[in-house]
């Protein structure tokens, strides 16, 4: 065994150890620090992994059942990060909770036990190298994520329900294109090899294309389903809104990417059996384009914050496809975007969460003047819902401004054109509700009635000098980085 | 012989769904997709004996207590406590139900002919059974009335998967082919617990229940 592989089992050491001390702990407080502990100690194994494995190299473990490529690690450091801020602003969140009684302690273990085991498998999911073992973890997150939605809140269970059968049935569908793909891979030498990533990605001229095409179909519409794609993401909106904010935050800041990682998987391969012709390319591409003028649509009739947030998310999904549809440089733009979008999305719903528990309600037409009754989130929510719309410099405005070049240089005008204009109607629409939200008319002399903690205050700051420094300049390392990730997905995941 | 009894299963299994989309009480569906669960767990036998796997004997056992005896098991438990109409109650009436059951069937057939998967699947009777219980299993999901008859079309889908993931599971892992059917089970077992509390909640398993979001 080697460095690499001690590391992961150290890291699922530690979930199996957080997962089984929540089990006999009765006290709410101390259940809810436990996910902190886990996931600090897993974020120091993702960087463990970046230092470990170089970026540039690519490394099979456990006989080629797992693997650690660049595009991987990427994944793996976002997911890390935000389980982590999310965990310690979960202890704050539910804090006045458990003061006032609200909190069970049953709540707080379900919610503590499911929130490790949830990251535990996304994290299955990135590091997988055999194609059944991905969709496994996969389905593995929807069945643990589903009871994180629930609350005691009625509507939940509606969201829960939603969310249990569509995606399942995507899944499903998902599970069809997996089986067609080992079905196109039948010729080759290794009957194992098959099933594996790196495998199908060296030999993936030997794979008959037709099949290959339509199993990538089924997989861009399984997997599709739990990234949000349009038009398959009707669940969405009703579990981002319905779900306690932290379980929103990591829904939409990293569960919707690591879904669209299986298709960043799968698209190398099929781009290579078609002998680089496009189609699959242009399937994502469709898809996203969906997606950003399904959430163009939606978004201006929302009235609920967190609905908002949700078709917020779908854009943004939409706009990565686009990125991973177009190539080149759109890839490049597209994994910006997602590690832009992740902590800005995350962001707005901190605030989001936070100014809805404090007005008592999510409906944008009650809550006004957040910044100066609530002025940590309330500025936060203003500031990361100007990030998520594009304004610069940010991050997601770079990635924005990217994709569109890259749109303008390769002659695809009619699609800049409509990129342009679904941007524009996303922009003008949260800026309303934002400025409305955020410094609407509302009664000043009350004066601030909450200020939030300290270290809310370090993450949200944090996050935004992130935001803000990746849009202002790309350093060579991470560039460097993103450069290898994209040429995993321009190519595969080849030794 | 051991083709012959192939297409025999893969027959039956077509014949089951046609029995559960004419099937009007709610025990009645669950003992049909237990029925087609033993099925599943049968075609998986033959296709061990076919191939000489073992690994297909105990996926088989699996099969049989996991979808021909534990979901079923739970589904009934859950039926019992509903108080209002145990019908299945479908959007669309019984016989143009079975109609459109024979008509997914027998479309199932014809573009396995078309379509470049053919080789996938270890005959032609096998294959039409994994599509038409493919598409038999959405249209259970897409016409409920109920939760219950959602879930059950829900498990008549992932059977499908399994007919088709049973002619190239072969050389899959084990622990692969654990993982599939163990999360079936976690997945319909979340379902039924989701469905339990949906009771709790609205006293009713109606989907009309559950429409207050998309208002």
């Amino acid at each position: 065994m080697n460095l690499i592989e001690i590391t992961v089992v150290l890291i699922y050491a530690f979930f199996a150890g957080g997962t089984a001390s929540c089990f006999r702990s009765k006290n709410p407080a101390k259940l809810l620090l436990v996910p902190v502990i886990s996931s600090s100690a897993v974020f120091l194994g993702g960087i463990a992994f970046l230092i470990e494995t170089r970026p540039e190299n690519t490394v099979l473990l456990f006989g080629g059942t797992l693997i650690i490529d660049s595009l991987s690690l990427l994944h793996i450091l976002l997911v890390n990060t935000i389980f982590l801020i999310t965990s310690i602003y979960t202890t704050g969140y539910f804090r006045e909770k458990i003061k006032c009684g609200a909190l069970k302690a049953s709540y707080a273990k379900r919610f503590s036990i499911l929130w490790q085991t949830f990251q535990a498998v996304l994290l299955l999911v990135l590091l997988s190298n055999n194609i059944g073992l991905m969709w496994i973890s996969l389905e593995a997150t929807t069945i643990v994520s589903a009871f994180l939605i629930i609350s005691d809140a009625e509507l939940s269970i509606e969201a829960t329900w939603k969310y249990l059968l569509i995606c399942s049935v995507g899944i499903v569908f998902a599970f069809f294109g997996t089986m067609l793909t080992v079905a196109a891979a039948r010729g080759m030498q290794s009957s194992e090899g098959v099933y594996l990533f790196s495998y199908l990605s060296a030999n993936a001229d030997e794979i008959d294309p037709r099949l290959m095409l339509l199993a990538f179909i089924l997989v861009v519409v399984g997997f599709g389903t739990k990234a949000g794609l349009s038009p398959m993401h009707t669940w969405l909106p009703d579990a981002h809104s319905q779900a306690p904010t932290p379980v929103s935050a990591v829904f939409s800041g990293v569960m919707l990417n690591c879904a669209l990682f299986c298709i960043m998987r799968y698209l190398p391969i099929t781009e290579a059996a078609l002998d680089f012709d496009g189609q699959a390319r242009s399937i994502v591409l469709l898809c996203g384009f969906m997606s950003l003028i399904f959430a163009a649509v939606f978004i201006p009739i929302q009235s609920d914050v967190k609905r908002m947030l949700a078709y917020c998310s779908v854009e943004h999904i939409g706009i990565i496809a686009i990125g991973l549809g177009l190539g080149g440089l759109g890839i490049f733009a597209a994994l910006l975007h997602t590690v832009g979008h992740s902590l800005s999305k995350v962001l707005a719903f901190f605030s989001a969460g936070s100014i809805a528990d404090h007005f008592g309600t999510r409906e944008m037409k009650d809550i006004q003047c957040a910044s100066h009754k609530v002025p940590l989130w309330g500025n936060t929510f203003f500031l990361s819902c100007l990030v998520l719309m594009g304004v610069a410099p940010s991050a997601v405005f770079m990635s924005e401004f990217l994709l569109a070049k890259e749109l303008f240089f390769t002659g695809k005008y009619i699609i800049l054109a409509f990129f342009l204009l679904g941007t524009l109607a996303v922009f003008f629409s949260m800026l309303r509700y934002t400025m409305l939200i955020s410094f609407g008319k509302g009664p000043k002399e009350q004066g601030v009635e909450s200020r939030g903690r300290r270290v809310d205050t370090v993450i949200v700051i944090t996050c935004l000098l992130l935001l803000l420094f990746l849009g202002l300049w790309i350093p060579a390392p991470l560039s460097n980085f993103l450069k290898d990730a994209v040429s995993i997905i321009e190519k595969g995941a080849t030794l | 012989m051991k083709s012959d009894l192939l297409a025999w299963v893969s027959l039956l299994i077509i014949v089951s769904n046609l029995y559960l989309l004419s099937s009007s009480r709610l025990a009645s569906l669950i003992k049909g997709v237990a029925f087609q669960g033993i099925l599943l767990g049968a075609l998986s036998l033959l296709m061990a004996g076919h191939s000489a796997s073992y690994h297909l004997i105990f996926l088989a056992i699996l099969s049989i207590a996991v979808k021909g005896i534990l979901i079923p098991f739970y589904l009934s438990k859950l039926v019992r406590g509903v108080k209002e109409l145990r019908d299945a109650n479908p959007v669309i009436g019984y016989s143009l139900s079975m109609f459109i059951g024979v008509v997914i069937s027998c479309f199932a057939f014809y573009i396995l002919q078309k379509a470049p998967f053919v080789h996938a699947f270890v005959s032609v009777f096998h294959g039409a059974s994994a599509i038409s219980t493919a598409g038999i299993g959405l249209f259970l999901i897409i016409t409920s009335r109920n939760v219950i008859r959602q879930i059950i079309g829900f498990l008549v889908f992932e059977n499908a998967s399994f007919i088709f993931g049973l002619s190239i599971a072969l050389y899959q892992p084990l622990f692969v082919e654990m993982g599939i059917l163990l999360d079936t089970f976690a997945g319909v077992l979340i379902m039924v617990i989701a469905a339990k509390r949906i009771l709790t909640v609205h006293q009713s398993i109606s989907v009309r229940s559950l429409e207050r979001l998309s208002k």
